[in-house]
C-alpha cells in the first residue's frame, strides 16, 4: 500500500517530518533534510542531518528509499489513514483482550484491524474507542512488505514501547493524531504541500504536519470534554558531551492544554522547570551542571485539573573532566591524592606556597616529576590545568613588579671556603667544605630554598668554627700572634659580617673577645649568620615601594657573584664612604670587576654546574690522577680565557678553535706538534675539530662517564638537562621487557638501543631515552677517560671492534626533532646557535648567581635578559644586565 | 682484617685538622658542672638497644631471572610463617648472621613504582612529608655524645648525584661519604682508655648569633623567616646538646676503626675497602657509645661506582637491571651482602659499651632493606626488610635458625600484583614502638604482629 518509491534516487519527497535544529531528536526518530532521510542513532539537537551523517561518531544515519519505504510503516504507520489501513489490513499482533491493561505502545489486532494504545485503556474495544482525539487506540496500516518488521517488533512489548515512544518524539507521531481528528489542511501549510502534493504519503505526511499546526484550537475545543490522562514514559537521556538533557514522554491525553516539567537536583525539592505547550513531547534542557543528579517530572494540565505526576529515572552527570583532568588522573593521581605520597595538590598549604611563584617555575615542577609518557604538551596542559583552573593563578606576570627575593641564602661551600681563606687566611681541604645541600633538579650549590641550618649543619658548622679558628694565624690577620685588640677584633668583625657591626654586636663581639680570647671570638663570627649567609634586606625606598639593596649588600653581592669571595676592604669602603649609592657607580663597579682576573677564575664555577662536571672524578683505568688534574686546569684556563675575552659567545664556548693543555695531556689528546713542547702547566694551543670546548674536553667526557665505560644516557642527561634546561625525571610505571642482544657485535650505542630504544618495551623507555640517547651517542668518539676513538670494542664481544655512529638528531623538549648532526662538532655548533640553549643558559647563570628559580616577580626580567642575550650573544654584557637590573638591586618579601 | 689491629695503619695526620672538633668547640668558657659527671656511662648500666639501618641500592632482585626464583627470599616451601627454610642466593651471603634474622615479606614502598625515587621514602613515611625514622629514633635514643644524633654514613653515596635517605622533615640530609671525615666526626675526640678530658661551655659564643637571628626573624616574612626559626631551633638544640655532653665510654678503642690511609674515597678502585671503612667507624662508634642509632648507605639508587670483583665494565645498577650476565646480576647483589655480613662480622666481635662480656651485635638490631625490590623493573613491591642481630627479647627471630615472616595477612593495602601488602612505614612504626618512639606519621602506623618477641 505504500507509494513511496522504491528506486535508489535521492529522495525529493518528504516521507518523515523536515528536521529542524531547534528540536531535539533522539533514537530511531527519522526526519526529512535536504531531500534525503535519517534517522537519529542518539539524541541530537541542532546537529544538522547533512553535516553529522555516516561516520561513527555522528548522531544521523542516512537511509536509503528502500529502507525508508520498510520503515516507514513502523514509525510513521500511525500517520497512514485509516481509510488507507482499512482496505489491505491484517491482524498480526495479539488480540486484543478486554480484561488486560494496555499501556501507550501497544499494539493489538482486533477484527482484522491492528491498533496502538495511546495510552494506558482497559476494557475499552479498539473496535469502538478508536481514531477520535480522546480515544485510546489508533488504527494502524499494515502493508505486506512491512509486515514482518511489524511482527519483529511487535515481538518485544519492550521494543515495541519504544518505538512507539519514538514516533511520538517527533513532529510526525504528534501529527498523526491530528490526522485522526480529520482536522482541514491549513492554507498556511500550502508551501509544504505543493511540494510534496504527487506523492499520496508524502501528501498525507504533509497533512499531517499541516494539521499540527492547527490542532491547538482544536485541542482546546475538547479538552474539557475528554478526560485528562497523565503523560506517561518520561525520558531523560543526557547528550554525549553531557551539556544537555533530552526530557522527553508520552503524550497519552487530547485533553491537556499543557504540560508541567518540574526538576529536581541532586535529590533536593521539586521545582518547576517550564510550561510547555500541549501535544509538545519533548524538552532539552541545558541549565545542567557536569557532577549533577537530575530528576524530571511531568503532569498534564487543563482549565479543570492536573493529571498525575509521570517521573522519570534519576540522571547523574557525569563529571565532565577538562583534558587536564584526565592527564593529571592517569598521570599523577596515583601519588597525588589526599593520602597519596605525593600529597593532595587542591590544598591551601600547596596553593599558597605556589602563590607568589611563576607558572614557569610551576611548569618546571611539573616537568621534573617522575612521570614517564607525559611529553612537553602533556606536561603543560597537566600544568595550566591545575595553576589556571584548580588554583585559579594567571599565567600573566604583569602584577608583580621586578624585583629579587629580600632573605637569605647559605653561602655555598666554595664560597665559604673562599670566604674562610679570604678573611682568616686558613685554606679547607674540600673535604673539609660545608656539604651542598641542592635540590638535584635546581643543578646548582646555591639553591636558596634547599640551603638552610638544620641540626646537622649547625652542629658541623660549629665544629667546623671551632677548628677554624684553631688553625687561624692571628698575625697574619692583623692581630698579633695570640689576640686581638680591640681595634683589630672589630675590623677583622667587619670584614667577616661584611659590614659595620651594631653597638650592641660591637658589645657582644667585645666580651667574647675579652673574656675567651680571639679565637673564640674568630667562631663566634664563624658561627654568625651574616657570616654564613647572602643576607639581603635592603632598605625601603619609598618611590619604588620596594628595598634597595644596601651599600653593603651590593659590595657583598657583587664580590660573590662576580669573584666568588667576601667584599674586600677597598670595596667595603666604597660603601661606607657612598660610592656605591647609585646605578652609575655601581654599573662602574662592575665594569671594573669583570676586567680582574678573578671573575674569570669565579666563572669556572658556574661552568662547572652547567657542564655537570663539578663533581669528583676518580682514577679510572687509563686516566691518571694527573690527566685528571691536567683536564680540570684545561677547563679553568679555558673558561678564564673565554669569559674574559673580547666577546665571549656560546659558540666560543662549544667551538673555540683552540684549548689549553700541559704537555701530558697534550700527548693524551694527540694534539701532535701544536703543543710547545718543554713548558710547563697549561699552555694555549689549537685544536682540530675533535678538540675544544665543552662537549670536547676530556673532563666533561670522563665526569659524564661510568668507570670503564661511557654512558650515553648520563651525556644525554647532562646535555638535555643542563644545556636544554629539560628536566628528565626517574622512570614510573615502566615494565621493561627481558633484554635480548643480538648475537652479532654491537655497538654501545646499539646495546642501549636494543634496551632502551623505539621497538624495546612497547616504546616504554623510548618516551624519554630518545631524548638522552641521541644526544649522548654524540659523544661517542670519547671513551670515559676522554679519549678520541673512532672504534670501540663491542659491547658483546670484547674482542670485536666496531665503528662508532655518533651521528643523530636533537630534538627540542617536545620531541620534535629541530635538528640533525654527524658528530660532536656538529652538534656542538647546533647547541651554540639554539635558541632552546641560549635562553637556558640565561635561565642557568640566574640561578646560580641567585639561588632562585624565577618567580612572578623576576620573569619579566629573565625574559628581558634572554632577549637581550640572544640579540648580543655576549655573556659578560648578560652579567653587567642582570647586575643593574632591578631584580638584582631592588628586593621584595615572598 | 678489622679485628686484627696490626692490619690497621693509624693515620694520626689526617686527624690534625677535626681532632680538636668537640674537644675545641669545649675549649673555652666555663667548666661543666659535677652534675654532668654524674651522667657518666659506665659499664654498670642495662644494656641498651642500638639500631643499625643497613640500606643497599637497587634492590634485591626479588623477581625470577636467568633461573633463580628471585635473589632474597627464603624458600620456606609455601608456609607463611616458618622457621625451617633454606636462603636465596643473596641471603645465603649473610652466613651464620642469618640465624639471628627475622625475613619479613609482603611488603610494599610508597607508590610501589618508580624505584629510583625510593630513596625519598625508604625510611619515612609513605608521603614523604616528615623526619625519617632513623634520625627520630637517634633523637629519642641518645648515646653519650648526645650532639651525634644518629650516624650517618654513606660510602659512594653522592657519586654523580646526591640520593639520599634521611630526612629532618622534607629536608634531605646528607651522609658522610669520607671515611676519614666521618671517623674524626664519630671518633675524632674519643680518647681511647685515658680519661675524659674536662670539657667546657662554649655554647655561649653562639649569643652573637641568636641575637642577630632574632632581628632577622622580626623583620622577614614567610618563607625566609621560616628559615630563621630553623636555624634558631638547630642552635638550640646543639647547644643543649653540647652542654649535656657525657664523656664516651672508656673502654672503647677508636683507633680499631681509623681507616686506612689515602684511599680514594670516590674512586670503584676502593670501593670495598671505603665501603668497609664507614662499617668500621659505625661499628666501633657504637661500640665507643658515641651514639645508639646508626644509618649506613651503601651507594645511591642507580649505583654508578663499580665494584671491580663483579664486573669492571659494567656498574651495579646496569647489573641490577640485568644487562649484563646473570652472574653479574647476581654478584653485584650479593657484593652489598658481603659488606652487610662485614658489619655484622664486626657488631660480633666488638664489646657492647654496657653489657660487660657481650657483643656489640647481641644489643644490636641491624634493619636490612632497600630503597626498591627489584632494580631490572625498578618497583618497589615486596620490598624485603630483614632484622638481624641479637637485640633478645626485642625481635622474634625464632630459637636459632632465623625466622620468615609472611606479613600478607596482616596487609592494609590492596595492591593489584601483591595483594595483601603492608606499608612500609608500618615496619618503621613496629620497630619505633618497640624503642618507646611514636612516629608522626600520617596513614597506618599500627604495629605489626609477630614481629616482636612478645
Amino acid at each position: 500500500m505504500s507509494s513511496v518509491a522504491t528506486s535508489s534516487q535521492p529522495a525529493s519527497i518528504a516521507v518523515y517530518a523536515v528536521w529542524q535544529p531547534t528540536i531535539a531528536y533522539v533514537t530511531g526518530d527519522r526526519v526529512f533534510h535536504e531531500g534525503q532521510h535519517y534517522q537519529a542513532k542518539w539524541w541530537t539537537l541542532d546537529e544538522s542531518p547533512s553535516e553529522y551523517a555516516g561516520g561513527a561518531g555522528l548522531p544521523w544515519l542516512l537511509l536509503n528509499l528502500n529502507e525508508v519505504t520498510i520503515n516507514s510503516s513502523q514509525a510513521a504507520s500511525s500517520t497512514l489513514s485509516e481509510q488507507t489501513a482499512s482496505s489491505s489490513a491484517q491482524a498480526i499482533y495479539p488480540e486484543w483482550d478486554a480484561t488486560k491493561a494496555y499501556v501507550a505502545g501497544d499494539r493489538v489486532s482486533w477484527q482484522q484491524q491492528n491498533f496502538e494504545a495511546k495510552w494506558w485503556n482497559l476494557n475499552k474495544s479498539p473496535a469502538q474507542f478508536a481514531g477520535g482525539a480522546g480515544m485510546p487506540w489508533l488504527t494502524l496500516a499494515v502493508t505486506a512488505s512491512s509486515q514482518n518488521a511489524s511482527q519483529a517488533l511487535n515481538s518485544s512489548s519492550l521494543r515495541s514501547s519504544e518505538a512507539s515512544s519514538s514516533i511520538s518524539h517527533s513532529q510526525v507521531s504528534s501529527a498523526s493524531v491530528q490526522i485522526s481528528s480529520s482536522l482541514s489542511v491549513s492554507s498556511s501549510s500550502s508551501a509544504i504541500l505543493s511540494s510534496s502534493s504527487s506523492a499520496p504519503v508524502s501528501s498525507s505526511f504533509s497533512s499531517s504536519i499541516v494539521s499540527s499546526v492547527s490542532s491547538s484550537a482544536a485541542a482546546s475545543s475538547v479538552s474539557s470534554a475528554a478526560p485528562l490522562i497523565a503523560p506517561s514514559n518520561i525520558v531523560a537521556v543526557p547528550s554525549a558531551s553531557s551539556d544537555i538533557i533530552g526530557v522527553s514522554w508520552v503524550d497519552n491525553s487530547a485533553a491537556e492544554t499543557a504540560f508541567l516539567l518540574e526538576r529536581r537536583v541532586n535529590e533536593g525539592t521539586w521545582e518547576l522547570l517550564t510550561t510547555i505547550n500541549r501535544d509538545e513531547v519533548s524538552f532539552a534542557d541545558a541549565k545542567i551542571t557536569a557532577g549533577n543528579h537530575y530528576q524530571y517530572r511531568i503532569a498534564a494540565i487543563n482549565d479543570v485539573e492536573q493529571s498525575a505526576w509521570a517521573t522519570g529515572e534519576r540522571v547523574e552527570l557525569p563529571e565532565i573532566e577538562t583534558e587536564g583532568q584526565i592527564l593529571f588522573t592517569s598521570h599523577c593521581a596515583f601519588c597525588h591524592k589526599e593520602g597519596g605520597i605525593g600529597g593532595a595538590l587542591n590544598t591551601s598549604f600547596v596553593q599558597n606556597r605556589w602563590a607568589e611563584s611563576s607558572y614557569k617555575a610551576f611548569l618546571a615542577k611539573v616537568a621534573a616529576m617522575p612521570v614517564s609518557q607525559c611529553d612537553d604538551a602533556c606536561q603543560n596542559t597537566i600544568a595550566s590545568d591545575i595553576w589556571l583552573r584548580e588554583w585559579g593563578f594567571t599565567i600573566e606576570l604583569a602584577s608583580k613588579p621586578a624585583a629579587g627575593v629580600r632573605g637569605l641564602r647559605k653561602l655555598t661551600p666554595r664560597e665559604y671556603a673562599n670566604a674562610v681563606e679570604a678573611t682568616l687566611g686558613v685554606t679547607l681541604s674540600e673535604a673539609q667544605w660545608p656539604k651542598p645541600h641542592f635540590d638535584s633538579h635546581f643543578k646548582y650549590p646555591s639553591d636558596a630554598e634547599h640551603g638552610v641550618f638544620l641540626y646537622d649543619t649547625v652542629l658541623a658548622n660549629q665544629q667546623r668554627a671551632a677548628a677554624i679558628a684553631t688553625a687561624a694565624n692571628l698575625s697574619a690577620i692583623g692581630c698579633s700572634a695570640t689576640s686581638c685588640s680591640q681595634t683589630q677584633a672589630m675590623q677583622l668583625a667587619k670584614r667577616m659580617l661584611k659590614r659595620p657591626l651594631s653597638n650592641d654586636e660591637t658589645q657582644a663581639y667585645t666580651t667574647i673577645n675579652q673574656n675567651d680570647g680571639a679565637r673564640a671570638f674568630i667562631e663566634a663570627l664563624l658561627v654568625s649568620p651574616d657570616f654564613n649567609y647572602h643576607i639581603t634586606l635592603g632598605e625601603w625606598d619609598p618611590a619604588k615601594t620596594m628595598y634597595r639593596l644596601s651599600p653593603f649588600e651590593v659590595a657583598s653581592e657583587l664580590s660573590f657573584q662576580l669573584w666568588g669571595v667576601p667584599p674586600t676592604s677597598a670595596l667595603l669602603a666604597k660603601a661606607e664612604q657612598g660610592t656605591l649609592n647609585n646605578y652609575t657607580d655601581i654599573a662602574a663597579e662592575i665594569n671594573a670587576m669583570l676586567l680582574d682576573a678573578r671573575f674569570g677564575e669565579h666563572f669556572n664555577e658556574f661552568i662547572r654546574h652547567y657542564s655537570h662536571t663539578h663533581q669528583t672524578v676518580s682514577e679510572k683505568p687509563g686516566l691518571s690522577q694527573a690527566l685528571i688534574n691536567a683536564m680540570l686546569d684545561e677547563q679553568s684556563a679555558f673558561v678564564s680565557d673565554w669569559v674574559m675575552g673580547d666577546v665571549p659567545t656560546l659558540n666560543g664556548l662549544f667551538n673555540p678553535d683552540f684549548t689549553y693543555a700541559n704537555e701530558e695531556l697534550a700527548s693524551f689528546y694527540a694534539l701532535g706538534s701544536a703543543y710547545p713542547q718543554g713548558v710547563s702547566g697549561v699552555q694555549k694551543v689549537a685544536t682540530p675539530a675533535t678538540r675544544g670546548g665543552l662537549l670536547h674536553w676530556g673532563i666533561t667526557h670522563a665526569a659524564n662517564s661510568d668507570f670503564a665505560a661511557t654512558s650515553i644516557v648520563k651525556r644525554g642527561k647532562m646535555i638535555r638537562e643542563h644545556l636544554l634546561c629539560h628536566t628528565m625525571g626517574v622512570p614510573v610505571g615502566v615494565d621493561p621487557d627481558t633484554i635480548e642482544l643480538p648475537a652479532h657485535a654491537i655497538s654501545t650505542r646499539e646495546r642501549w638501543d636494543v634496551i632502551t630504544g623505539e621497538q624495546a618495551s612497547d616504546g616504554q623507555c623510548w618516551q624519554c631515552h630518545k631524548l638522552m640517547n641521541e644526544p649522548g651517542s654524540a659523544l661517542e668518539h670519547f671513551d670515559q677517560t676522554g679519549r678520541y676513538r673512532t672504534f670501540e670494542p663491542a659491547y658483546n664481544d670484547a674482542n670485536t671492534t666496531v665503528t662508532i655512529d655518533a651521528a643523530g638528531v636533537l630534538r627540542d623538549n617536545s620531541g620534535n626533532t629541530v635538528a640533525s648532526y654527524a658528530d660532536a662538532r656538529d652538534l656542538a655548533q647546533v647547541l651554540a646557535d639554539s635558541e632552546l640553549v641560549q635562553a637556558c643558559f640565561v635561565e642557568s647563570y640566574l640561578r646560580h648567581s641567585t639561588g632562585h628559580e624565577a618567580d612572578n616577580y623576576t620573569q619579566g626580567v629573565v625574559e628581558g635578559l634572554t632577549a637581550n642575550f640572544k640579540r648580543t650573544g655576549h655573556v659578560r654584557q648578560l652579567i653587567i644586565d642582570a647586575l643593574l637590573s632591578d631584580a638584582f638591586l631592588y628586593r621584595l618579601d615572598r | 682484617m678489622f679485628i686484627h689491629n696490626s692490619d690497621y695503619h693509624v693515620n694520626a695526620d689526617r686527624r690534625r685538622f677535626f681532632k680538636r672538633s668537640v674537644q675545641s668547640a669545649l675549649g673555652y668558657g666555663s667548666l661543666l658542672g659535677t652534675g654532668s659527671l654524674a651522667r657518666l656511662a659506665t659499664a654498670a648500666e642495662a644494656p641498651k638497644l642500638k639500631i643499625i639501618f643497613a640500606v643497599i641500592p637497587d634492590g634485591f632482585g626479588v623477581d625470577p631471572h636467568g633461573g633463580y626464583n628471585g635473589l632474597w627470599f627464603p624458600d620456606t616451601g609455601g608456609a607463611s610463617e616458618s622457621t625451617q627454610f633454606s636462603l636465596g642466593e643473596m641471603s645465603r651471603h649473610l652466613g651464620e648472621h642469618a640465624k639471628q634474622a627475622l625475613f619479613l615479606q609482603q611488603i610494599i614502598l610508597a607508590s610501589g613504582t618508580g624505584g629510583h625515587n625510593g630513596w625519598q621514602h625508604v625510611l619515612r613515611d609513605s608521603a614523604g612529608q616528615h623526619s625519617s625514622v632513623d634520625l627520630l629514633l637517634g633523637e629519642a635514643m641518645p648515646g653519650s655524645n648526645l650532639a651525634l644524633k644518629r650516624l650517618y654514613s654513606g660510602p659512594h653515596s653522592m657519586v654523580g648525584t646526591a640520593w639520599n635517605i634521611s630526612y629532618e622533615g622534607t629536608t634531605m640530609l646528607r651522609p658522610e661519604d669520607n671515611p676519614y671525615t666521618l671517623f674524626e666526626q664519630v671518633l675524632g675526640n674519643v680518647s681511647g682508655g685515658e680519661a675524659p678530658a674536662e670539657q667546657t661551655d662554649t655554647t655561649h659564643l653562639f649569643d652573637p648569633a641568636l641575637a642577630r637571628l632574632q632581628e632577622l626573624r622580626a623583620t622577614l616574612s614567610n618563607s625566609e623567616r621560616a628559615k630563621v626559626d630553623s636555624h634558631l631551633d638547630a642552635i638550640e638544640q646543639v647547644s643543649r646538646d653540647l652542654q649535656s655532653q657525657l664523656p664516651l665510654a672508656a673502654e672503647c678503642a677508636p683507633s680499631l676503626a681509623e681507616p686506612t690511609a689515602n684511599m680514594a674515597v670516590h674512586s670503584a678502585d676502593y670501593r670495598e675497602p671505603v665501603t668497609r671503612a664507614h662499617a668500621d667507624v659505625l661499628a666501633v662508634g657504637l661500640s665507643c657509645a658515641a651514639s645508639r642509632v646508626a644509618t649506613w648507605q651503601i651507594g645511591r639508587s642507580a649505583d654508578p661506582v663499580v665494584i671491580k670483583s663483579v664486573s669492571t665494565t659494567r656498574n651495579p645498577h646496569d647489573c641490577a637491571h640485568r644487562y649484563g650476565s646473570v652472574a653479574e646480576w647476581r654478584d653485584s647483589r650479593a657484593w652489598y651482602m658481603q659488606q652487610v655480613k662485614y658489619l655484622l662480622d664486626q657488631l660480633a666481635r666488638l664489646p657492647d659499651p654496657d653489657a660487660p662480656g657481650d657483643t656489640l651485635l647481641d644489643h644490636t638490631l641491624v634493619v636490612l632493606t632497600s630503597e626498591m625490590a627489584d632494580g631490572a623493573p625498578e618497583h618497589m613491591q615486596d620490598v624485603p626488610v630483614t632484622l638481624i642481630g641479637g637485640a633478645p627479647g626485642l625481635i622474634n627471630n625464632g630459637t636459632g635458625n632465623g625466622r620468615y615472616l609472611n606479613l600478607k595477612s596482616q596487609g592494609e593495602r590492596s595492591h593489584w600484583k601483591m595483594g595483601q601488602a603492608v606499608d612500609m612505614q608500618r615496619v618503621w612504626a613496629t620497630i619505633a614502638t618497640s624503642a618507646g618512639v611514636n612516629l608522626p606519621y600520617g596513614g597506618d602506623i599500627r604495629p605489626l604482629q609477630g614481629v616482636l618477641a612478645g
